[in-house]
């Protein structure tokens, strides 16, 4: 068997649009989850305890069922109850649910990261709770919630294929459709893969950068 | 609206009337009355756990008093005067009250991610609302004045000990606080560091400062305070002129320590 990659002059677009969509569902879920995952962590570190069991709870749900469960738990259950979403937005909802408590685990640990006299000092200036937290605490989460923020964002992009299952027209249902119409399903995966490769890379140049900011300002302490 | 206890020193910048504060089981403050005129400075003394930090933690309502009051340059802390009487502060008034009282801790707590500039104009363009371009001014000035020009876009991990807490002191300046707050601002610094900090704060009390000095050198307190406070188990033992409080305390407990800090430190 020989490879030829000029199938791609001609299946390119079909691709493009799948990575398109990839993308902004990567996007889409960083940029609910990623709050979310503050959230949580600000949560559980909640002086109520029965906020702190129902979150431990959740979390523990969201976290244990297969992702797709809750897919279609989102796409397919809620609409008996009423609620009717198309597939993509179904897509960032589910996966942003379960994610958000990733990112709760990380945020928490970076959280800790944090020593209690920098929240004194900006308390101490007049600052208030939210500036304090986006200004002071957030970026000096940093160092230590970086490097498994990143690993789970590059679990999120993987993952977006599972919204195949919805009929989300991703880069990995994009290629299926391709191939099975060209019959070169070896060129187009590896074409994929390969698109698939330098997002995960993009997410790590955003780490190396993270790094590089944090070195210079790592706190001696 | 429980009423505020009597004031004896109405004029003070700092009053402090029957202060009390209790961490679950623990004692912390046990009743504290102290009163401080504007430009003086106070040195407070004291053992470990005798309630210096949590003094003033209660002054700029870090942690707010079970009970008592703390009137700062004539205002309540925690209230508002309304025209009926007073209320009790929202979280935001509170702090907008606190800023008017500078804070320095023992570890400096300069924020690691930001230049030396950045730390000083990140609140007073918060919470004073002054544009960029006059915090930096302020900034530069307080700067040269703690002696660290052109370390504006220095990070604090690349000074010393002694820059950094002078930094922390310009910090809490540019907010134009009414009153100083140091906790034991020496304490964490290599010996040969905590001269410049000391000369720092004297020049500040020469400018008229109003400061509450929680500190154990000694000199310092004998030099530069007006009165040296002496606390015990959440209470003061001993007030008076440093240098009579330092040579002839009244109780033999405030005689014991001082002679093992002047002993230490002369
Ligand atoms: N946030 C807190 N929670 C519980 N207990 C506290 C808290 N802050 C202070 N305490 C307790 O209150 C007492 C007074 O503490 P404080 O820190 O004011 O003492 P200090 O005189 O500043 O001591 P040091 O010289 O060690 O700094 C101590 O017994 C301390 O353990
Ligand atoms: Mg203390």
């Amino acid at each position: 068997m020989t490879l030829d990659f000029s199938i791609l002059g001609t299946v390119w677009p079909a691709l493009l649009r799948g990575t398109l969509v990839t993308v902004e569902l990567t996007a889409a879920v960083l940029a609910v989850a990623t709050p979310g995952g503050i959230l949580v962590a600000l949560l559980r570190g909640a002086p109520s305890r029965t906020l702190r069991t129902i979150l431990a709870t959740l979390s523990w749900i969201c976290r244990g069922v297969p992702p797709l469960l809750l897919l279609f738990f989102v796409f397919f259950g809620l609409p008996v109850i009423g609620i009717k979403l198309p597939p993509l937005p179904s897509a960032v909802i589910a996966m942003s649910l379960y994610m958000s408590f990733y990112f709760g685990e990380v945020f928490r640990a970076g959280l800790n990261s944090v020593p209690a006299g920098q929240w004194k000092a900006a308390e101490a200036l007049g600052l208030s709770p939210a500036r304090t937290l986006i200004r002071i605490i957030l970026p000096q989460t940093i160092p230590a919630a970086l490097p498994p923020y990143i690993s789970h964002a590059t679990e999120i992009l993987k993952g977006t294929a599972l919204a195949a299952a919805v009929s989300v027209p991703e880069l990995t249902s994009a290629a299926k459709q391709v191939f099975v119409v060209t019959f070169r399903p070896f060129e187009i995966l590896i074409a994929a893969a390969a698109i698939y490769a330098i997002l995960d890379s993009l997410l790590l140049v955003l780490q190396i950068y993270g790094e590089r900011w944090a070195a210079r300002r790592s706190a001696a302490r | 609206m429980k009423m505020p206890a009597p004031r004896t020193s109405p004029q003070a910048m700092v009053e402090v009337v029957n202060l009390h504060k209790t961490y679950g089981p623990l004692t912390a403050l046990d009743g504290v009355d102290l009163a401080v005129e504007a430009g003086q400075v106070i040195a407070i003394v004291g053992a470990s756990g005798s309630g210096k930090s949590t003094l003033l933690r209660c002054i700029n309502f870090l942690d707010p008093p079970d009970s008592g009051d703390v009137w700062v340059d004539g205002h309540r802390m925690g209230f508002i005067e309304g025209g009926s009487g007073m209320r009790r502060a929202s979280d935001r008034e509170i702090r907008r009250h606190r800023a008017d009282i500078g804070m320095v801790f023992q570890h400096f707590n300069l924020f690691p991610h930001f230049t030396v500039l950045q730390n000083i104009i990140e609140a007073p363009m918060a919470v004073r609302g002054f544009s960029r371009a006059d915090a930096v001014a302020t900034a530069r000035e307080l700067l040269a004045s703690v002696g660290l020009a052109g370390k504006e876009e220095a990070f604090p991990t690349e000074l010393s000990g002694g820059q950094q807490q002078r930094v922390a002191i310009a910090r809490a300046l540019a907010m134009k606080p009414r009153v100083m707050l140091f906790d034991e601002p020496t304490s964490a610094l290599d010996p040969e560091l905590v001269d410049e900090v000391l000369r720092t704060m004297r020049n500040l009390a020469e400018k008229g400062m109003t400061m509450l000095v929680v500190t154990h050198e000694m000199s310092f307190a004998e030099d530069v305070a007006d009165t040296l406070v002496y606390f015990d188990k959440g209470k003061i033992v001993e007030a008076g002129k440093p240098s009579d409080v330092l040579r002839n305390p009244s109780q033999p407990r405030t005689q014991a320590f001082l002679q093992r800090l002047l002993r230490r430190t002369l």
